[in-house]
Parts: C-alpha cells; structure tokens; sequence
C-alpha cells in the first residue's frame, strides 16, 4: 500500500500472531484465577483452621479465629457423634440412597426409550414432542420443583385429598414425616427432572452408531433382544459410562431438592440430609473451619468415585 | 410403517400368509405397548404442571376443600397477590433473576467463545498445557470453592451484588470445552487467515468473521447458562440477603421455610407459577435448539 | 503491480517442544526428505527469486516441497525465519499481511460463510483505506452522474421539483470533482489513498463481479454456489481491492477435472484484464505449464529449476524435474555415454546405440563431461515405433481418442509409448514392438548425486545454482 512505502522501514522482525493467544485468554484466566483459584485455596487453608462466628450471648457475638489447628477438622467430621454415627459418612449414604433411587429407574428408562425412538421397526410418531415433554423439567427450576412437591404432597396437599376421595387412604399420610417416602420423593423428583437428557443423551449415541452395524446383525438374524445385548450396549458403552458419571457427580451434588422440600433440615431424623446441604448449613452458621474440611472433602469424595468409575472403564478396554 | 409391511411381505411369501399376519399383529402389540409407556411418562411429566396450574386459579378456600382437578376463577386474585404481597417483591426478584440470568449468558458464551478460539486458532507456548488445564479444572465441583467465594465477596464487600454472580461466567471450562468442540469442527484456518490478508485485525476478525459462523453455538450455550442462571439457588442462597437483591429461588426457598400453612396457599401455587413459566415459555419456543444442543455436545464428551 | 525478490529466504519450522524432538525428527525423516537441523525442520531452503512487475510465476512440486510455505511466507502469514523478502522495493519480513497489498486466493476458497457473495467481496474493501486511481473515480462519478440524471427526470416527472434541484447540484459537486481528478491525471499522479465510500464499494464489486460473470449471486450465500462459482467469488474478493501481488493457493484443486480446465482458460483471462503479480502455487504440472511465465520446480524445500515453461519442458536440469514435468512421465534407461573425437553417443543396457547432435555435443563439451554411466531420458511423445531398436512386448495399451498410450514392457521396466492413432484405432496388447528414439531427443543425466542433467547449460542460472549447493552443502557440514 502507497501509505505504508512512505513508513520507516523496521528491523527485522517476526510476524508472530502467537501472542494473540495469551491476550484472548486473558480474561479467562483473570477471572479463574480471582473466583475460582483463589477462592478454592482459601477453602483448602480454612478447612486447617478454627473458625467460626461465637453467638456468644454474654460477650457479644463476635469472630472466632482463625486460627490453626493442623487437621482437627477433619478428625471432628470423622469422629462418630453421641448417637454413633459419623454425620459426614451418613450424608454420603443418604445422597447417594437418593442418587441410586433416582438414577436406577432412569438408566433403565432412557436406554428403554432411546432404544425404542431410534427403533427402524417401531418407526415412533410424534418424536418432537415426546423429546419437548421429557425433556422439559430439567429446565425447571430445581426449587420451584421442590416447592411444587412441597404443596403436592402436603398433608393437606392435593395428593393426599386425591387418595383419600379415591379411597386408598383412610386419612392423611405425612409424606413428608417417612424416611422411605421422603428419599422417594426426592428421588422421584431428580428422576423427572433428569430422564429426557439421559433419554437423549443415549440416543444420540445410538445414532452415532452406523447403521450397517444393525442391518448386518438383522442379516446375520438377531432379533431385538440379541441386538441390544450383543450390539447396542456394547457400542454404546463410553457414553453410557459418560452419562453414568455425568449423574454420579451431580448426584453427590444434589442440593436444591432435598433442601426445599425438607426445608433444609433433612427431615425426618436427617435422613436425607445430603453434603451440599451439610456444606451449607454450616455456611449458614459461619463455622468456617468446618465448612471448608466439608468441601474438600466432598472434593475428594467426588475424585475418588470418579478415578473408581474410570478405571473400570479403562480396565473393561484392555480386556 | 408401510415399508416394514413390505418388507415384511417380501421376505415371508414363500412361506404362507398366516405368518406375515402373526407378524403384524405382534408388531401392532409392540406398538401399542410403547406408546402406553411413552404416554405414561408423558404423564409423570405433564401431571405435576397441571395440578399447579389448576391450583393456581383456586382461592385459598377451595384449596382447603376437596380436591376437584377443575381449574376455578381465582387466577387474577392470586396473582395480584403474588406480585403484591408485602414480604416478598416478586417483580423485584423475577427481574433481578432475568438480569443476572442474561447478563451471564452474553458474558460466559462470549468469553468462552473467545477462549475456544484463542486455543483454536493460535500455535502459542504451552497451548497444549492450558488446554489440559482447562479440562481439568473442568472436573472440580463448584462447591468446593463456595466457601472461599464467599469470603473473597466479603473481602471485597460484593455481598449483595448481583455482578458476582456474572462476572465468574468468564471463565466456564464446561462451555468453554463445548465452543471448542464446535470450532474444531466448523472454523478452518483458512477463513481465518483470508480475514488476516483483507485487512482485519485479530480481534475484528474474531467479533465479525468468527463469532457470527458461532451463532448456533452460541444460542445453544446461551440458552443453557441462562436457564443454569436462572434456576441457580446455591450461591445466591448464600450471598443474597437483601430483599431487592434477591432472585426468585431465594424467594422460593424463603417460602417454602415459613411455614406453609400461614401463607396464602393460592399465593404460593402462584409464585411457583411466576418463577417456572418464562422458562418454560422460552423453552417451547427453542426446544428444537436446545434439544439438538443437549444430543450435540454430549456425544463428544 | 509490483517487483517481488526473494532472497536467501528459508522456513524452518521449530520443534515445539523438546520431548519431541526425537519423534518429531524421525517422522519427519521418514515422511519427507526434508532437511533436519538442530533448531527445526527445514521446509524451505535458500530461495531466491526476483518475481518481475507483472509476471505471473507458478511454484511447482510434490506436496511437501516447500511451495504453499514460501507462498505464505510471502503473504505474511507464515513468519521467514532467514533471509529478506521485498515486496516494491520494500522490506516486508515483519510487515503485517494487510499492509504489504497483496491478496490471496485460498485452495478451500475460505470464503466467510455468514456473508453474502457481495458481503464477501466488500468485506477487503470495508477495512482498509485502498488506492483509487483518478481514473477509476471519474468511470464511478460518470456513471453516478448518469444514475442522479434519471431519478431527476423521475423526480420532475412527479412534480418534486425542490429535491430534482437538489439532486443537481450533487452532479455539479461530481462534475467538479471529475475536473479536479483529470487535473491530477494531467500532472502524471495515478491513484490516492482513501477509505471508499459506500456508493463506490458498490461499484467496484459490481465492476468486478461483471468481470467474473457472478453478478447474478451477489445476494447469495456461499453456500448456495457450486465449487466453480465459489471459485470465482474467491478471486472476485481477492482483486477487488488491486492488489500488487496476487497469490494463489491451489486455486484449481478442489474442482472436478472439466470445471479446472475451465477456471485455468479463466484465469489466463483474467490475467489479461488486470496487471498486477501473480504468484500461483499448484502440484499439477499442466497448470505450471500453462499458465506460468515463468515455473519454479521444487521438491524437498530446494527449488529444483526455474525457468519458463519451455525452458524447463525442453531442458529439464535433473532427473527430478524431467519426470515431474510433462505427461507421461519421461522414460528412463539405464545406458552409458561415450565419447570419441569430442562426439557423444549414448548405449541403452539393451544395445541400441544412438549419437547425439552437434548442439548437445557442444553443450557436454562445454561441460566438460567424460565418458560414464548415465541414465538416458525420452519424453514418450519421442518414442518411435518404427520397427527399429528395443524389443519389447505392450502389458497395457490405454486409447485417450486421438492417441493410445502404450505401456510397453523392456527389460525389467515399463516404458510409455504414444501412438497416434489415424483414423483407425488399434489395441495393441500383448503385441512385441520396437522402439528407438533420437540423439536429439535424449536427455541424458548423471548417476551421481542429484541426477544432473549433463548438458544442463544455462548462463544466468548455472552459476547462481552451483554458488546455492557450496552454501547448502557448508551449512550441512
């Protein structure tokens, strides 16, 4: 260009565009570091830390600490309580009771499901809105589906006036006061709100299989049953285990259910207190010290089952 | 269905007639049977939603009485109600949530599309380390650093600020590993490097040649983190405390801790409805989309 | 237009990281026979090339040799490790890609595909400031001019008077600016340097969509185009903005083998209509041959021969270039050159001896080459099939129409052989033939080292040559 003859001829020097890289990162790394980073670190240096905020009614409320005291922390959240029981431990089982009560009729459903919509044979009508349905409540609001089975199952809830002028139930039954129905109910409400996206999650995974596949199995005679045993699963195995880990790591992170529907106390007996709401309640009641050794390990908890679930799968390739 | 029976007819002639009818009468069976299955799980869906829906037209009296199914008059009553009670500031809240909601779709999306392209496109030292890293951090719950999140809001006295629940957008592995994906597969170098000789800068060239060929991307991702946004309780559980900060699962939450049975039952059903029904409503608008979006970014993974 | 020069230019690509090194290396070893060094792979070694104000240059080689890297060195987006490159007298090593003027043709088009065809080719226009030549400005206010006289008639016709005089005085401001412009003209200046204006954007894509027969797509995306049309939008976008260099990256290659015989007649049109430099990278020799002023053989990062098409077809400088350029590839014998009172003859390993002429005598002469095994080349356009010389037996007779293309089996290789066929085509399968050649038709190459041709004799490029290889060989020592 005419304009640029006239410019003063520079040294050499390269043409790296190299450094737009590091610039369009920028950004990214600022903000990881200063609420991601940062923030995790100070969880990890509070969890070795005696702190708390002292509603102490005589000297006036005041902040404890912090001050260290190594991994007493952890040793208090592994120290069985006056009834025996190890809290942090219990809470592990309830969430993942609950998980397992919702992922095990979901698995079954969605593969179910997935199998019959990319079904040749079936030739299902109507898949857009069978996919719309299902897979509407996961856009839902986690809490204001908390709520809704908070009213529904009321013990003056429209559930119970149902069965009762249907004649099922003599009187009112306290959903809400049963350790079975309780953790039914959650899991019930995770299994709706999770199904429609495992459902077309494992569908497109079976599309992604060729087709040639199927046809060579029909060719060769395998009917239905054969064909998902010997073909389908065994294909659709890493997404599966992708979809399986996928739930087991929001499983341990379930929070917003529970949380609304027992109003945070994990009623009856908490029984299904999960560790998120462990976690937060003892934000709510600003005992750092402990709160911090709940998220690291829950961090661990979350580590340890996913290497578990990981090795199975690399173990299952070799063979 | 009639290529089956063709199908069907072709392959047993020789056979005989009465097979190819058993045939197609078990496959009739078959199909009866699944659609009972898909039309139950329609139900579990669908039942929920229209209980509130009903409820939500009914007086806190009728709501005491028998339980009908029948939707009744009193839909305006209660949302009058809902939106004007005096503990709650129900338009307060839906817009606090729509703002945050919002604002953390354009920032994430943005800034994870221009992460996925600074990896994408430029051959920089350590590329591959960042990019592992990112996957990495990928993995770790968010959880685990809200204690330390919150503290840091303390520190710089943003409790009760609605940007610390948008700012951290910028950096979000999961979104940001999705707008990759789907640069790896759309975005060649080339285009890139036409945009260099015409003239552009870098950045022009990412603002106008690369994030409109994102649009899909982009919409998808968006939809996603608003709806994420939208619906989070968690964090603004914990950092929310003042009634004009708050968003609409704090409301939520708030409501379901007092005790139910003092409130305005009708008034509840309703604010229930208020908090499900934009999302639901933005959700049939782009089921398409996101449905193609959840089956997309999923495989990969 | 402008005066390209490379000098000394090489590309090596660095390892990325020193784990790798090792691996990096013997894949690369084993992939091409590029140069290894201590900082990297060398794809392109010492270049030299001084491009002329207008010509149209074509590099020419198998894939990985080096081309499209020195293309893109000299586009700018590939950084010139060593050595200058000057672009108009201009020093352009660490100069942007869009302040050198040049543009760029891409082998996958890379056209934006948010953008309409007219979006795509303003797009160039949009971000720079361009020269507009005076000339160019007064065909735009001209043809304005003419367009505002029509809405004025319309205008009166509909009895808007007071916008109709408004509307004239904008064509006194255009025919003033026309005087202005022809006042430039006259004092010898040719273009200036501006943003353009909306209106003139316009025209200049209309001008040059006309020119490439695309008009008809401007609204279109390019998805809706067909390889053929994309092709064109791609070199629409490329000129629209008068580059002084255009570079083209195997434009052709994506496109059906009738529409690339098409696009190349094209492109020798095109290059009639515009006058800018031409720099054009393709692996199909035909397209070197046809299109290029002058070609540039390369292979494994050396540039192998440069010269014009004739030049390099008629005296290819080694075995290399010989059988690279040309369909079908050479024939090669084994034989030996003799010489007896300062008069060449060569033997085939099968016997048949043929002298060579006085012209090549005095170029081996010249060379001072001795008697040695050689290896004989001859296009197969010389074979004769006239009952003379080697015996031996067609494997494989291809018919092309006007000619078959004979694979004739001798000793323990194929050679190919043309026959034309007139009026009468013959399969001539499993038939034993003779075939001999000419002692002008013979090339004949050194055994040793890069398989030189021995009576390669060019002034200008035999010194420049011999100089590079001492250079090479020190740097590999």
């Amino acid at each position: 260009m005419v304009h640029v003859a006239t410019a003063q001829q520079p040294k050499k020097k390269k043409i790296s565009y190299a450094k737009w890289g590091y610039i369009f990162l920028i950004p990214f790394f600022v903000v990881y570091l200063i609420f991601t980073l940062y923030p995790q670190l100070l969880t990890i240096g509070y969890s070795f830390t005696e702190t708390y905020y002292d509603l102490d009614p005589i000297a006036g409320s005041h902040w404890e600490g912090p001050r260290f005291i190594g991994i007493e922390n952890y040793i208090t959240l592994f120290t069985p309580d006056a009834n025996g029981e190890i809290r942090i431990l219990k809470y592990l089982g309830n969430t993942m009771i609950m998980w397992v009560i919702c992922a095990l009729p979901q698995f079954i459903v969605s593969l179910l499901l997935a199998v019959i919509f990319t079904s040749n044979r079936l030739k299902i009508k109507g898949q857009p809105f069978f996919k719309t349905v299902f897979y509407m409540p996961n856009v839902i609001m986690a809490s204001a589906f908390g709520l809704l089975f908070f009213e529904l199952f009321g013990s003056v809830g429209p559930i119970n006036k149902m069965l009762i002028s249907m004649g099922w139930l003599k009187e009112s039954y306290d959903f809400l006061g049963h350790e079975v129905s309780v953790r039914t109910l959650i899991g019930l409400l995770n299994y709706i709100m999770w199904f429609g996206n495992t459902t077309l999650v494992l569908m497109a995974g079976i599309q992604g299989i060729d087709d040639s596949v199927f046809e060579s199995a029909r060719i060769d005679g395998a009917g239905a049953f054969r064909t998902f045993f010997t073909i389908t699963m065994p294909l659709l195995k890493p997404i599966f285990l992708y979809v399986f880990i996928t739930s087991m790591i929001g499983g341990l992170q379930m929070f917003d259910v529970p949380q609304i529907l027992t109003n945070g106390q994990g009623t009856p007996n908490k029984t299904s207190f999960t560790l998120v709401m462990y976690l937060n309640q003892m934000l709510g009641v600003k005992n750092y010290g402990i709160s911090g050794a709940i998220s690291v390990t829950l961090f661990f908890f979350t580590a340890i089952l996913s290497i578990f679930v990981f090795k199975g799968i690399t173990k299952d390739n070799k063979n | 269905m009639e290529n089956t029976n063709n199908v069907a007819a072709v392959k047993s002639k020789p056979q005989g007639n009465s097979k190819n009818t058993a045939a197609h009468i078990r496959l009739i069976i078959e199909k009866i049977l699944v659609y009972v299955f898909l039309m139950l799980n329609v139900f579990i869906c669908l039942f929920f939603f229209y209980i509130l829906i009903v409820n939500s037209t009914m007086s806190k009296d009728e709501l005491q009485g028998v339980f009908t199914g029948i939707p009744s008059t009193h839909f305006f009553d209660n949302l009058k109600s809902a939106l004007n009670t005096a503990d709650v500031d129900l338009p307060q809240a839906t817009w606090n949530s729509f703002l945050v909601a919002a604002l953390s779709a354009i920032v994430t999306t943005y800034f994870s599309a221009l992460s996925a392209y600074a990896i994408h496109t430029y051959r920089f030292k350590g590329r591959k380390f960042i990019a592992g890293f990112i996957l990495a951090i990928m993995m770790i719950p968010s959880q685990v650093s809200s204690l330390g999140f919150l503290k840091l809001c303390n520190q710089m006295g943003a409790t009760n600020q609605l940007w610390v629940l948008i700012i951290p957008g910028v950096a979000a592995p999961a979104v940001y590993f999705y707008m990759l994906q789907y640069l790896q597969a759309t975005l060649p170098l080339d285009l890139v490097e036409a945009s260099r000789i015409d003239g552009s800068s870098e950045f022009r060239t990412f603002n106008r040649i690369v994030l409109p060929i994102m649009k899909p991307a982009l919409a998808v991702q968006g939809i996603f983190s608003f709806v994420g946004s939208w619906n989070n309780l968690y964090m603004p559980a914990l950092l929310l405390t003042d009634d004009d900060k708050k968003t609409l699962p704090v409301i939520l939450a708030n409501l379901s801790s007092k005790a139910h049975s003092q409130a305005d039952a009708g008034q509840v059903w309703m604010t229930i409805l208020i908090a499900i029904v934009p999302i639901v409503v933005v959700f049939l608008i782009l089921s398409k989309q996101i449905i193609k979006g959840v089956t997309s970014g999923s495989v990969k993974g | 237009m402008a005066e390209v020069i490379l000098k000394d230019v090489v590309k090596i690509y660095p390892y990325s990281e020193k784990k790798e090194k090792r691996k990096a290396k013997d894949v690369a070893a084993k992939k091409t026979n590029l140069q290894i060094t201590e900082k990297g792979v060398v794809a392109v070694q010492n270049f030299n090339l001084t491009i002329k104000d207008g010509e149209f240059v074509v590099l020419v080689g198998p894939s990985g040799c080096g081309k499209s890297t020195t293309l893109r060195m000299v586009a700018g987006l590939e950084d010139i490790s060593e050595g200058e490159l000057y672009i108009n007298g201009m020093l352009c090593n660490s100069i942007e890609p869009k302040e050198r003027d040049i543009a760029m043709v891409f082998q996958s088009y890379a056209l934006y595909p948010h953008m309409t065809v007219y979006k795509n080719m303003e797009y160039p226009l949009t971000i720079l400031k361009q020269k507009i030549p005076y000339r160019f400005e007064i065909e735009f206010l001209t043809e304005r001019n003419a367009a505002i006289a029509t809405k004025i008639e319309e205008l009166k016709a509909a009895g808007k008077a007071a916008k109709a005089t408004k509307l004239e005085e904008s064509i006194k401001a255009n025919n003033a600016r026309i005087e202005e412009c022809k006042a430039k003209i006259a004092t010898g200046e040719i273009d200036y340097v501006a943003k353009m204006s909306r209106a003139m954007r316009k025209y200049k894509v209309q001008k040059v969509a006309e020119m490439l027969n695309i008009t008809e797509y401007l609204d279109r995306k390019p998805k809706a185009l067909s390889g053929g049309q994309r092709q064109r939008v791609a070199i629409g976008r490329a000129i629209v903005r008068n580059p002084n260099v255009l570079l083209m990256d195997e434009p052709l290659s994506n496109l059906d083998a009738k529409l690339r015989n098409e696009m190349r007649a094209e492109i020798i049109k095109l290059r009639k209509k515009i006058s800018t430099t031409f720099i054009y990278v393709t692996h199909d020799q035909i397209e070197a041959m046809t299109l290029g002023d002058r070609i540039v053989v390369m292979k494994d990062g050396f540039i192998q021969q440069i010269g014009t098409p004739q030049d390099v077809y008629d005296h290819p400088r080694n075995k290399f270039v010989s059988g690279f350029i040309g369909t079908p590839k050479m024939n090669y014998f084994d034989g030996h050159l003799s010489v007896k009172d300062g008069k060449y003859s060569v033997t085939t390993a099968n016997g048949f001896t043929v002298a060579l002429p006085e012209e090549k005598n005095e170029r081996l002469r010249a060379n001072q080459i001795g008697e040695q095994d050689v290896t004989i080349g001859v296009r197969p356009g010389h074979i004769k099939l006239n009952g003379k010389g080697i015996e031996g037996q067609v494997t494989v007779s291809e018919l092309m129409g006007d000619s078959t293309h004979l694979h004739i089996s001798v000793g323990d290789h194929d050679i190919i052989a043309i026959a034309h066929n007139e009026g009468v085509c013959q399969d001539y399968s499993g038939k034993v033939l003779k075939i001999s050649f000419e002692g002008q038709c013979v090339h004949v190459f050194s055994k040793e080292g890069q398989e030189k041709n021995l009576e390669y004799f060019n002034e200008n490029y035999h010194k420049r040559h011999e100089e590079a290889e001492a250079k090479e060989q020190k740097t590999t020592k």
